[in-house]
């Protein structure tokens, strides 16, 4: 999953970026100003985007506009330092989705994140179910038929997004764009890479295929969605 | 004492005037019945006396008596005097039945009337008040006639009269006076309209009674236009005091949620001890932060507190000036840029730390403002009986539409409340108060190519020399 984070305090945004890929798993990108921010939201596919209100150059409400007009339904958790209701309901007319007001509990933001991005991809539960795989996106623990699976940041990373999309094709550029952040070199054949280590954790013996390779267009988790 | 109620006073006062207009009234009409009585006796006792001078010329003396008493009323015998005597005599010629009376005093106490003529007066005789006539003739015949009546009818029926009108009078008032209890009480209606709407004010509705001058008499109009002016003004001060609170909660906000997304954030994972004391200097960044915003709102609270301050000490204004000029001058020149100064020596009256703040904001905005390595301009220079300072970046430009907002409380030309620029929005608005508290004037004027200038007068002090 990737978020984008647009607020000028920059140190905020930055303990929020640190502390949404340490506890989240999620590839972060912060942008510390509106222009910048509505920029980074238009050309990239964000699964959640946490906008603070007050920002030099365009305010939050603008962007809300702006990012909606221009069709994205990327989730939007706004951020704002006034308690005063107008601010907020201002904010979510504009196409928020959900609010926080500072100082807030950085556990709170993480959960409010998750459940934003579940709802994003058409999910309510916590836990995505494919097959024998269970994806508990709260803890980020795996298990295959009840037996929990170790996995390394990136193969979580990898295999949420693919669960969230479960059943649809998703192509090997949508993978890229949704692991990594502007800030994390990557290779060519990462996503090979990655798919093939996933494939021996979950399916070591090769006997149920999990993730299926669809050729010249990408990947699918799971059965096709009926 | 409570002074009394409006519709007291008024009704008091109508009742206090309707009794004295009753009164007087009733005082012409006694004194008028009075006159007329005595008109009236007057006219009798002339007819009475002629009639006795008739009868004394024409007939004999021997039948004055008979002739006499035919000419009184029947039955007044009693009530009417009559003497009659010849001015060269003190023995009457004629005196009636009942007069027991001490004529020759009464007669030496009354003025004469000269001869051919009469006169009028009245008097006691025998213990009764008359009133009567002293009718003298023509020198020829010199004869007096004094003629008495009792006044004791007409006194009583005065009597009557008086009381009549005292109890008519009486009733008359206390009719009035309940008559104009409920006209005052009716009169006063849009009064109490008024004070009905005033007791459901509160806070929050301020402005919202509908106190429409129109609505009320026009006596009330200056009254209730002065109210409304009054809410509206409190209401415009409750306002911006709420803003100001939301404002200062906002400003405090942010830093206590930088400070404690980082203690959160480091806390999350276990950290090298070099990342835990980043963050805990980082922290400490945010309480230094929170300090000064702290410290301004309390400046600016105080500042308001005592608008009306008195003139304060003298304060040499150019050794202020330098010695700010020096400590802000080795930050500036490690910036790249320059401080100029041009100081004439100058004092005014007020607060040494007020005024070094207020010039340390302006030389700190020009600093963090203007552009980067650019020159600082700090003059002071007399003009006759104020001291003129400016403070002048070469290059900073500021918005005309911001610049009307500047020296508003948390305004920020950029609009974002980002630590990167500096300060909370408040050093211009401390600046200014503190420029008003010392009865000065601060404006600020910005252009693209010379940049930004801040201009503050001061008035002048004249510091006593010690030899003095």
């Amino acid at each position: 999953m990737r978020v984008l984070i647009v607020e000028d305090e920059v140190r905020l945004a930055r303990n929020i970026a640190t502390f949404l890929r340490e506890r989240a798993n999620y590839a972060v990108d912060v942008s510390a100003d509106g222009e910048d921010g509505l920029h980074m939201a238009t050309t990239n596919p964000y699964d959640l985007i946490i906008l603070d209100l007050m920002l030099p150059k365009i305010d939050g409400w603008n962007v809300l506009r702006r990012l909606r007009a221009g069709g994205k339904d990327t989730p939007v958790l706004v951020l704002t330092a006034r308690d005063a209701t107008g601010d907020v309901v201002r904010g979510l007319e504009e196409g928020g989705d959900d609010y926080l007001t500072k100082p807030f509990e950085m556990a709170e933001l993480a959960a409010r994140c998750k459940a934003l991005i579940r709802r994003g991809h058409g999910r309510a539960a916590p836990v995505l179910r494919i097959g024998p795989l269970d994806i508990n996106t709260s803890a980020r623990k795996v298990t295959l038929d009840g037996r929990v699976v170790a996995l390394h940041a990136m193969e979580y990373r990898l295999l949420e997004y693919l669960a969230m999309r479960a059943g649809q094709i998703v192509s090997k550029g949508d993978i890229l764009e949704h692991l990594y952040d502007f800030d994390t070199e990557n290779f060519s054949n990462v996503v090979e890479v990655y798919v093939s280590s996933l494939r021996r954790k979950l399916d070591p013996t090769s006997r149920r295929r999990l993730i299926h390779t669809i050729r010249g267009a990408g990947y699918r988790l799971g059965d096709v969605e009926p | 004492m409570r002074p009394l109620t409006l519709k007291g006073r008024l009704s008091g006062l109508m009742a206090l005037a309707l009794a004295l207009v009753i009164t007087a009234f009733a005082i012409i009409v006694y004194q008028e019945t009075k006159e007329l009585f005595r008109k009236q006796a007057d006219q009798s006792l002339t007819a009475m006396a002629g009639a006795t001078d008739e009868v004394l010329r024409d007939s004999d003396a021997s039948q004055w008596p008979a002739e006499l008493s035919s000419l009184l009323p029947p039955g007044r015998h009693a009530d009417i005097l009559v003497r009659i005597w010849k001015d060269d005599a003190d023995q009457a010629v004629y005196t009636s039945p009942r007069a027991a009376v001490d004529w020759k005093a009464a007669i030496a106490s009354l003025p004469k009337p000269r001869e051919g003529q009469s006169r009028f007066f009245s008097t006691s005789l025998g213990g009764q008040s008359y009133r009567g006539i002293w009718w003298r003739t023509a020198s020829d015949r010199s004869i007096n006639i004094m003629i008495a009546q009792t006044a004791k009818d007409f006194e009583s029926e005065l009597r009557e009269l008086l009381g009549d009108l005292m109890w008519i009078g009486a009733a008359v008032i206390a009719a009035m006076v309940v008559v104009v209890i409920l006209l005052v009480r009716i009169g006063l209606r849009p009064i109490h309209g008024a004070a009905c709407q005033l007791v459901h004010i509160d806070a929050h509705n301020l402005a919202d009674v509908a106190m429409a001058p129109q609505n009320v008499p026009g006596e009330l109009t200056p009254f209730v236009e002065s109210l409304r002016q009054m809410l509206n003004r409190l209401d415009e001060a409750l306002r911006r005091q709420k803003a100001f609170i939301a404002d200062a909660s906002h400003e405090l906000r942010t830093p206590v949620a930088v400070a404690k997304s980082t203690i959160q954030t480091t806390l999350a994972e276990s950290r090298s001890a070099d990342q835990y004391r980043q963050s805990l200097q980082e922290t400490l960044e945010d309480l230094r932060r929170m300090e000064h915003l702290v410290d301004e709102l309390l400046l600016l609270a105080r500042l308001d507190e005592a608008a009306d301050a008195s003139p304060g000490q003298p304060v040499q204004l150019d050794h202020l000036l330098v010695e700010l000029a020096d400590s802000f001058s080795p930050p500036v020149a490690q910036s790249g840029g320059r401080l100029m100064c041009s100081i004439s020596p100058a004092a005014v009256a007020g607060d040494y730390g007020q005024l070094a703040r207020l010039f340390s904001n302006l030389l700190d905005n020009a600093w963090r403002h203007g552009p980067k390595g650019g020159t600082i301009y700090l003059t002071a220079e007399v003009q006759t009986d104020q001291v003129v300072v400016t403070v002048k970046d070469d290059g900073g430009h500021i918005p005309p539409e911001a610049l009307s907002r500047l020296f508003e409380r948390f305004f920020r030309v950029d609009g974002s409340r980002a630590s990167s620029t500096g300060g909370a929005g408040l050093g211009l608005a401390i600046a200014r108060q503190i420029v008003l508290r010392h009865g000065g004037t601060i404006q600020i004027t910005s252009q693209p190519a010379s940049g930004t200038q801040v201009l503050v007068t001061l008035p002048l002090t004249h510091i006593q020399d010690e030899a003095e």
